[in-house]
């Protein structure tokens, strides 16, 4: 019962892995930190700013990622 | 103030005028006008600066260039109509490690003061060159310009990536890169590959494999980077079901490395983009409250 409850609470990607680490979203990490650094060094040209830039975009793109997931999910729940 | 091209009333001879309305500048900075009378400046801007000598009009780079300024602020005078640029008398000195002639996306009459102490000039050498070099291997145009860390930092970043994604994309029965390839079939028009092939050099099998295909040939390191269906068991609908997800992992891994590789070609053409003081990207210093005017 209480699993049954879970499946219909998790988005789908969740229920599909056997185990967390299973998870298909790991694949998104280095793309972001990849994305994030480079971005970032187009910007600046020392390292410490560019490490702090790279953290604030690397930030702000998992959390626009999470706020979509969100999003999906609260829709998932609905249909 | 009158100055001319032999020198100022009371100060260094001026080598360069810029006429234009102030605020036009502001607004469309890359259409300022005016001569080059160049011969000679004391500005490390020496390369850039010569070769527009008589030319009426900069291009947003030589603009960019030109705005190198910015490391002697007392040989740029702007007044609402005029922009001079004196010669400096004393010389600076040679640069610090990791600076050079570029100054970024200054603008001339921009009043913004910048945000942190890193360096805002940046020495491009040859920029054509560096932009080349930093197409065929991600990094390389930074190592040519002594920009060591970034070149690393883009070398690490992007042709991590696209292995990673040629790695996800592929398996030793099938072969590995399968999912980058260079194919304008009817049925299959694989546009990612504009993208993937951003990243230069580790691209390029897949033409060399293209080709030998197209003239009936085998492909050859195991059909690395190759077209789908040079076997039976690689066609494109193979390679999607036994490669599973993993083939969009791919694709989008490899995509993505090429595409930041633009953005490190750019920079090594054109230098940083530098924030600017009140950008939303940096963080700004607190205002201190403003005192009420009067009384």
């Amino acid at each position: 019962m209480h699993n049954l409850l879970l499946a219909h609470l998790l988005p789908s990607p969740w229920l599909l892995a056997t185990h967390w680490w299973d998870v298909d979203f790991w694949y998104a990490l280095p793309l972001i930190l990849a994305i994030s650094l480079v971005y970032a060094a187009t910007r600046h040209e020392a390292m410490e700013p560019l490490l702090r830039h790279a953290a604030r975009v690397g930030g702000w793109i998992i959390g626009l990622m999470a706020a979509v997931g969100l999003v999906l999910w609260f829709i998932l729940l609905w249909v | 103030m009158n100055q001319n091209s032999t020198g100022g009333i009371n100060g260094p001879p001026q080598i360069a005028e810029l006429h234009g309305d102030r605020a036009s500048l502001k607004a469309n900075p890359w259409s300022i006008t005016g001569r080059w009378p160049i011969g000679k400046d004391d500005l490390h801007a020496e390369r850039n600066l010569a070769e527009n000598a008589g030319k009426t009009q900069l291009s947003a780079m030589e603009y960019s260039q030109f705005s190198q300024i910015k490391k002697h602020p007392d040989a740029l005078v702007i007044t609402p109509n005029r922009i001079t640029i004196t010669e400096q008398t004393s010389h600076p000195g040679p640069l610090p490690e990791g600076e050079g002639v570029y100054g970024g996306n200054q603008q001339v009459g921009d009043d913004s003061r910048q945000v942190d102490e890193e360096p805002r000039s940046v020495e491009l050498r040859d920029p054509e060159i560096a932009a080349f070099l930093g197409w065929l291997v991600p990094g390389l145009g930074h190592l040519y310009q002594r920009r060591t860390a970034k070149a690393i930092l883009y070398f690490v970043c992007i042709v991590g990536t696209f292995v990673y994604g040629i790695y996800l994309g592929g398996s030793s029965r099938l072969g590995w890169g399968r999912v980058v390839y260079a194919s304008w079939n009817a049925d299959d028009k694989r546009v990612s590959y504009f993208g993937q092939v951003g990243a230069g050099l580790i691209a390029l099998p897949a033409l060399v494999q293209a080709t030998r295909v197209r003239n009936h040939n085998p492909p050859l390191w195991n059909g690395f980077m190759a077209p789908p269906g040079d076997r039976p068991d690689t066609t494109l609908a193979n390679l999607q079901k036994d490669l599973n997800r993993y083939f969009e992992f791919g694709t989008v891994y490899t995509l993505v490395a090429g595409l930041l590789n633009v953005l490190a070609i750019y920079d090594a053409w054109c230098g940083p983009v530098f924030a600017e003081a009140g950008d939303d990207d940096e963080p700004s210093e607190p205002e201190e409250e403003k005192e009420p005017s009067g009384g």
